[in-house]
């Protein structure tokens, strides 16, 4: 993980003159720029693993850039999207925005507008990855309990009693207890409410 | 319609001609081979060959000949002179002349003519008489100069009496002129001329209560034209004859007639129709031309075998009402009740139109064919004048269309030249905007900033290039034809459609040569062949999944031509609408003019091209059209 800590605008732009400008710009303005030719050579890349962006053109040839953005939805990507195009329509920039799309830009965009909305993005990035970071930390956690306290986890979280959840896995109450306190110390909690952050920050929810 | 006349005309003709020959082949030989033998007639004037009568005479003998030309005549003329040489001698003479000149020659017939000549020729013994029938004319037979008694005759001879009717001929004068109260009669001093004098003399006789009557005779013609000079204006002359004045001066009573009328204003009456050389109003008077027409009708009878004196004559039937026109015109009496509409009318001055007929009946066709002509050429200026109007406006609409079509191929592109167009001008600004901020940074080195201009100034050209492209599109004038490299007018051309190929997912490949294909045309109008085939073939595929939009331009050429060809994998077309496919108006589409093909069409036409269309085996269509190439020596 080479990249880990590095922030990289990524240029994906098949017109080679605005590539370059871009690449320029913005390597003038401070930052780490990466210009591609396709969504292919950005689908080949090793995945960044560091915050950063993509100012993706969309219409080019192979792959288009909202067809790029679909994807990187499927592959939980959090590298923020600001499309530029040439001649955007309302319905399509409506769609890139819903999808979580930064901004959509038509060219010639002005600098401010770009400066802008790849700060943005970076920003969005920056909390991407902390975010991301995070449910990592707790996914660990979660992913150190066995598939038994998991299950009493999963129980625990929805308010349920010891006896209850004896009950429901038709076990005994004590066994329950001892779960409980093997997960709460693989956890590194004490109390009930602290299991549920920690299990909703690693995205097991309460239903 | 000019030219069939013309033709119908001349085919006329050669019928006509043919006709002619026809009836020449025909008559002209039958004709020949009826004669048998021509007949031959002598005939004896008493007198002079200046004698109107004579000449009258024979001209209604001649006439009359020449109303039967199946029956050839020989006509021998004699004139005896008796009136000049009277004495024995002279006449013993002239009849042993005759008895020789045709002894040997085979007569048919004699005819004897005037004062004398038949007594004399009987009495001295012309050898003609005793076997040839003899028609004897006389003038007023019991004149004192005839020597011998014609009523003592043999049985082979006709008698003919010439009698004046003076009275009437007097009478129908008077009437003429009713107001003209007095009368001159003029007569020479010959027997004769004595003759006729006192004859008129009687038959005026009944006029002597209406009219005033004096005779001019026994002086000079000089004298006779001092008094007719004088003569009051109502006044009527009449000459009944005059062939000598005194001192035996021969005159003929025509010349009298004539030279009194040159001095005279009043009108002039004669007996005769020896008026007819001029000067005389004419009448009732006695016709020689009468005279010589029904001798000639007696003559045929005779010589098909009739006996002579069988024959019976009409003698009154000489007298006719002839007169001159001119002289009728001078008087006014052109339509005088007193002339008969039968009257035989002489020197009738022809009425122009009458007399030119059918030169003006010709003329008029010829004027009227003419001025057929001329509409009809005015019309054909016309049609002519109105085909080119015709002709010029198809080529403005013709031009209007293509530009029409051009133009809304250009606002199709408009969205996509607007993308095409924003890519340099996004890169120049961007390029512009990393040299500022290399420069407030104070970073920028010789290197970047030599970079950003050379990037700024290539973006620059590509923008200008597209631009200047797009504008020669859009141009209205026509261009003139130049030598263009065909491959590369596809590239640009791409280049043109290229973003919105990329808008509809279509995918282009150019196949095309590296060296340059030349072509001589409007560079402009094949680039909007060109695009509208792109377009068309990217209509084709507004059916299909986004990955199968694909469309190729190929270039095949030999020494001759150039063929491009679009392929796309689209629908292809109906194969029913192939024939009508470049036809305007013809589309599939909703939307659409349905003219790209059809402009195309006409396009690669003016190019002296072929344009088609074909569909492909596994779907799509080719669109190709093929061009002469450009041969430098042309």
């Amino acid at each position: 993980m080479k990249n880990c800590n590095t922030e990289i605008v990524f240029i994906i732009d098949d017109n080679h003159a605005v590539r370059r400008s871009l690449s320029l710009f913005l390597t003038a303005s401070g930052y780490q720029v990466e210009p591609m030719a396709s969504s292919e050579e950005y689908l080949a890349r090793e995945a960044h693993d560091g915050t950063g962006c993509l100012i993706l053109d969309v219409q080019m040839d192979g792959k288009s850039g909202l067809e790029l953005q679909n994807e990187l939805l499927h592959m939980n990507s959090y590298l923020p999207i600001i499309f530029i195009t040439g001649q955007g329509t309302i319905p399509m920039s409506v769609v890139a925005l819903k999808k979580g799309a930064v901004n959509f830009l038509e060219k010639p965009f002005d600098d401010e507008s770009l400066l802008q909305s790849i700060s943005e993005a970076l920003e969005l990035s920056q909390k991407l990855k902390t975010k991301k970071e995070e449910n990592k930390k707790y996914q660990l956690l979660m992913d150190a309990l066995t598939p038994r306290e998991t299950q009493i986890l999963s129980l625990v979280i929805t308010g349920m009693l010891n006896k209850q959840i004896a009950g429901e896995l038709n076990i005994a109450e004590h066994t329950v207890k001892l779960h409980r306190h093997s997960i709460c110390e693989k956890l590194g909690v004490k109390s009930v409410p602290e299991i549920i952050r920690i299990a909703d920050k690693a995205g097991i929810s309460q239903s | 319609m000019l030219l069939t006349n013309e033709v119908y005309y001349l085919s006329m003709k050669r019928i006509n001609y043919f006709l002619l020959l026809f009836f020449f082949a025909f008559t002209i030989p039958r004709q020949a081979f009826s004669i048998e033998k021509v007949k031959t007639i002598v005939v004896f004037f008493a007198l002079d060959v200046n004698l109107p009568a004579y000449r009258g005479f024979l001209d209604g003998l001649n006439e009359q000949f020449s109303k039967t030309p199946h029956q050839p005549y020989n006509l021998i003329v004699e004139y005896m002179n008796l009136s000049r040489f009277s004495d024995e001698g002279y006449i013993k003479n002239i009849i042993a002349l005759y008895n020789e000149k045709y002894e040997a020659v085979e007569i048919d017939m004699l005819i004897t003519f005037g004062p004398g000549a038949y007594p004399v020729l009987k009495n001295y013994g012309l050898n003609l008489m005793q076997y040839c029938p003899t028609v004897n004319i006389d003038i007023e037979s019991n004149i004192p100069t005839n020597a011998v008694d014609p009523s003592s005759t043999e049985e082979n001879v006709l008698h003919i009496n010439i009698k004046t009717n003076y009275r009437k001929t007097l009478k129908t004068a008077f009437e003429l002129f009713p107001d003209y109260k007095n009368v001159y009669v003029i007569c020479g001093n010959s027997p004769a001329d004595k003759y006729f004098m006192n004859q008129t003399r009687e038959a005026t006789e009944a006029f002597k209560e209406t009219h005033s009557i004096k005779f001019l005779t026994g002086i000079t013609l000089d004298s006779t034209l001092v008094a007719v000079r004088n003569i009051p204006e109502n006044s009527v002359v009449l000459i009944p004859s005059y062939i000598e004045g005194i001192s035996r001066i021969p005159y003929s009573t025509t010349m009298v007639v004539h030279i009194i009328s040159t001095h005279c204003k009043a009108p002039i009456f004669t007996l005769s129709d020896d008026f007819i050389e001029g000067g005389a109003i004419g009448g009732y008077v006695y016709s020689f031309i009468e005279v010589g027409k029904q001798t000639v009708k007696i003559a045929e009878e005779v010589l098909n075998g009739r006996a002579i004196n069988e024959i019976k004559v009409d003698e009154d039937s000489f007298n006719k009402h002839m007169y001159d026109w001119r002289e009728l015109k001078k008087w006014d009496l052109l339509d005088s009740k007193v002339i008969p509409l039968d009257s035989i009318i002489y020197n009738e001055e022809e009425n122009f139109f009458l007399e030119y007929k059918w030169y003006l009946f010709g003329g008029l066709l010829f004027l009227i064919g003419q001025t057929l002509l001329i509409l009809f050429l005015i019309n054909l200026n016309k049609r002519q004048k109105a085909v080119a109007r015709q002709h010029a406006e198809n080529e403005q609409l013709y031009r209007e269309l293509v530009r029409e079509d051009r133009l809304s191929r250009m606002s199709e592109l408009t969205a996509s030249l607007s993308h095409e167009l924003n890519q340099p001008l996004t890169a120049i600004l961007y390029n512009a905007q990393a040299g500022k901020r290399f420069l407030e940074t104070g970073k920028l080195d010789d290197k970047q900033a030599s970079e950003i201009f050379n990037n700024i100034i290539e973006d620059d050209k590509r923008a200008g290039s597209l631009i200047s492209s797009v504008r020669s599109l859009m141009k209205l004038e026509d261009r003139e034809k130049e030598k263009v490299d065909l491959n590369r007018l596809i590239q640009e051309t791409e280049k043109l459609f290229n973003s919105e190929a990329i808008a509809n997912h279509i995918q282009i490949h150019l196949k095309l040569q590296n060296q340059p294909v030349y072509v001589f045309g409007d560079k402009i109008q094949l680039q909007q062949v060109l695009l509208n085939l792109l377009f068309n073939a990217e209509n084709s595929m507004e059916n299909n999944s986004l990955e199968n939009n694909k469309i190729e331009i190929g270039q095949q050429h030999d020494d001759g031509f150039v063929t491009v060809s679009i392929r796309d994998s689209g629908s292809g077309f109906d194969n029913s609408l192939k024939e009508t496919l470049f036809k305007p108006f013809v589309t599939s589409r909703a939307k659409g003019l349905g003219i790209g093909l059809a402009v195309s069409r006409s396009i690669v036409e003016t190019h002296q091209g072929t344009i088609w269309a074909e569909n492909l085996p596994d779907g799509g269509a080719e669109f190709s059209f093929k061009l002469h190439r450009y041969n430098e020596e042309l």
